[in-house]
């Protein structure tokens, strides 16, 4: 009788011991690889392993086909690569991985490759209304949402894995969509490497709603702001990408805006500007006074660009940094039109206009963080269209506006370099607007 | 001589006075103070009641009541002085997870802690290079290196502490003790220290302060 339960526990302790010596020596692992948005670099890719590995080792056996400058943050896993921000690259990289653990064991020698490059997307005008289309490497446009009588918002997500737009219907009415993406931005071979695929498309809100605003940040969180058709029927709903939704406790006096990092929201109130963390806490939320705006964040550095509107109708542009007072950048009775800044807020893009001569006269200009006008550009013959955002590419450092000009009824990509402003290219394709997707 | 009826209430008073002293902050988390204070008034209702009860006086002496009594004793004479140093130095260094993340907080209003656990869960330092840091800790020695500035987390109490440093580069005309508490106001930097991103707290200005009354953080 006794030595049944002996035998047992030793034939447990035999497949334990076993096991043990098993994953012992069992190679380390790349389980997958992810685009990260959140970062400090012009492309950032996490790296997570089976195993804590030895940082130093894999960064030295770890090759990079075009060789850009990188570095290797992290602990053990996962490990963050980070190509330094003033790499700018034209094609994908070839990822020659290897390296070992913690145990010294090898890692498989691998290869992967990455294309970090954003695509560009637009509203284009098409049979029957407006459609959202992704533009490929090779030029192609290929349709990434259903056709609309209208499209009068689109919002990237932030990771790439989608879009989300607000279409109007013939009733005037508006209905919140989400076009569910699965990018292709790591593969083993050059050849899988591509752009997303659309794999569903639905509602984000049952029904029609009177207005929607919507706002993505870098971790692919989607606040969506809505207004029905009774009284007190506005709401804030938080679709995270985990697929979690919430509403938010909040009554915004107009539209709110995620912060990149996430965890936050800015939102206008009747005297400023307001900082509020999503999740409810004992915390105060921080208050900027004044009649401003909201132009850009600067990635997620915590750096955001205002515009602030004076009495005497001057205009100024405002650099914030954490825990410091504004800090003006700019000021003249020139109109803002638009204001973009890079990962860092170190460089900061404005178009500023004024109306002569029965037109509009625009010109792009660079602004440091200490507010010297390094670089500016006359935009002429074109024209930042009214409301259109002026979007960063770190990537290729090249910024993204959609440009008008005098008797022509559609608008244009226009693509222009970051540092010297000299307009890299027009796109010959009539559009709406133009705005950059994340690779994800 | 010392007995079950009055080594009950010599207990449930060193309870209640290390509730009331706030010595507990030193050694247990703020939560479980009431669980200790409660359970210390139990004490003293059970000593009073073996107090009053008949036959008490006929109760043979033990040896181990007097070691007990003696040991209370202690604890009330002697107010506990730990060195989180030496502490922080044999604890593993895996941070509980916080009880709420905001990270949105202003960086000026970001605990020790919580800086450190917004750089673990957030490895690229560049994002935070130049946010002003206000914090407070006690110099933690390092078998090698400069000492950083630390603070103890627990989940319940000291034997469980975690410790939470943040490197600092220290001014030439300052030199930090160990255990020595500090606040410090400054900016963050990052610096390349073999190799590694590291993030480095540029002090404008260095206090010495006393214990904060509750040295541990959740």
């Amino acid at each position: 009788m006794t030595r049944r339960p002996l035998l047992l526990m030793l034939i447990a302790f035999a497949l334990v011991l076993g096991q043990q010596q098993l994953l012992l020596r069992q190679p380390p692992q790349l389980l997958r690889l992810v685009p990260q948005q959140v970062q400090s670099g012009s492309a950032a890719l996490d790296l997570q392993f089976s195993r804590p590995m030895n940082r130093a080792r894999l960064s030295e056996a770890t090759r990079l086909t075009p060789t850009v400058a990188h570095r290797w943050l992290g602990e053990t896993t996962p490990l963050r690569m980070v190509i330094d921000s003033d790499v700018v690259l034209q094609a994908p990289i070839k990822l020659s991985l290897a390296g070992e653990d913690q145990r010294e064991l090898q890692l498989d020698r691998q290869q992967w490759w990455w294309d970090p490059r954003p695509w560009l997307i637009a509203t284009r005008p098409v049979q029957g209304g407006e459609q959202v289309q992704l533009q490929t490497r090779s030029g192609q446009w290929m349709p990434i949402s259903r056709v609309w009588p209208a499209i009068t918002s689109v919002v990237p997500l932030g990771n790439g894995r989608g879009i989300a737009l607000v279409g109007r219907d013939q009733n005037g009415t508006e209905q919140v969509w989400w076009d569910q993406l699965t990018p292709r931005s790591t593969a083993p071979s050059q050849g899988e490497l591509g752009p997303p695929k659309v794999s569903s498309t639905e509602p984000l809100l049952k029904g029609e709603v009177l207005f929607a605003h919507l706002s993505s940040n870098l971790n692919g969180d989607l606040l969506v702001q809505s207004g029905g058709f009774q009284p007190g029927s506005d709401q804030a709903l938080l679709l995270q990408a985990d697929g979690k939704r919430q509403t938010l406790p909040l009554k915004p006096s107009g539209p709110m805006q995620l912060l990149p990092a996430g965890g936050g929201v800015v939102m206008p109130t009747y005297n400023g500007l307001s900082l509020r963390p999503l999740k409810a806490t004992k915390q105060k939320p921080e208050m900027l006074p004044g009649s401003r705006e909201l132009g850009a964040f600067c990635g997620a550095s915590g750096r955001a660009v205002l515009i602030r509107h004076w009495p005497d109708y001057r205009r100024s542009i405002e650099l914030v940094v954490p825990g410091q007072a504004p800090k003006q950048l700019h000021l003249g009775d020139q109109a803002v039109l638009g204001v973009a800044c890079d990962n860092r807020g170190k460089r900061i893009w404005a178009v500023l206009g004024r109306w002569e001569q029965q037109r509009s006269n625009q010109e792009l200009v660079l602004i440091s963080e200490k507010g010297e006008v390094t670089q500016h550009r006359a935009l002429e013959p074109w024209t930042l269209k009214a409301g259109s955002p002026i979007q960063l590419n770190p990537v290729k450092n090249q910024l993204l506006m959609t440009l008008t000009r005098q008797n022509q009824m559609h608008a244009q990509a226009g693509l222009i370099d970051g540092d010297s402003l000299k307009t890299i290219k027009v796109i010959n394709t009539p559009i709406s607007e133009a705005q950059w997707l994340n690779a994800g | 001589m010392l007995k079950r009826g009055p080594l009950l209430l010599l207990w449930g008073l060193t309870l209640l006075w290390s509730f009331h002293s706030g010595r507990l902050d030193l050694l247990l988390r703020g939560v479980f103070h009431s669980l200790v204070g409660v359970t210390g008034l139990i004490l003293l209702m059970l000593g009073v009641a073996l107090l009053l009860k008949r036959g008490q006086r006929d109760e043979r002496w033990r040896w181990h009541w007097l070691l007990s009594g003696l040991m209370a004793a202690l604890v009330l004479i002697l107010p506990p002085s730990p060195s989180f140093s030496d502490l922080a130095s044999d604890r593993p260094q895996g941070l509980p997870d916080p009880p709420e993340l905001a990270f949105v907080l202003p960086p000026e209003q970001r605990s020790l802690t919580e800086w450190v656990r917004y750089l673990r869960s957030q490895p690229d330092p560049d994002l935070v290079a130049g946010n002003p840091v206000r914090i407070s800790g006690f110099v933690w020695r390092q078998p090698q290196g400069p000492p950083l500035i630390a603070r103890l987390t627990v989940r319940c109490c000291l034997a469980d502490a975690t410790p939470a440093g943040l490197a600092v580069e220290w001014p030439e005309s300052f030199t930090p003790k160990t255990n020595q508490w500090l606040a410090i106001d400054g900016t963050m930097s990052v610096q390349s220290r073999d190799e590694r991103r590291i993030p480095v707290v540029i002090p404008t200005n260095i206090s010495s302060i006393a214990r904060p009354e509750r040295p541990l953080e959740p």
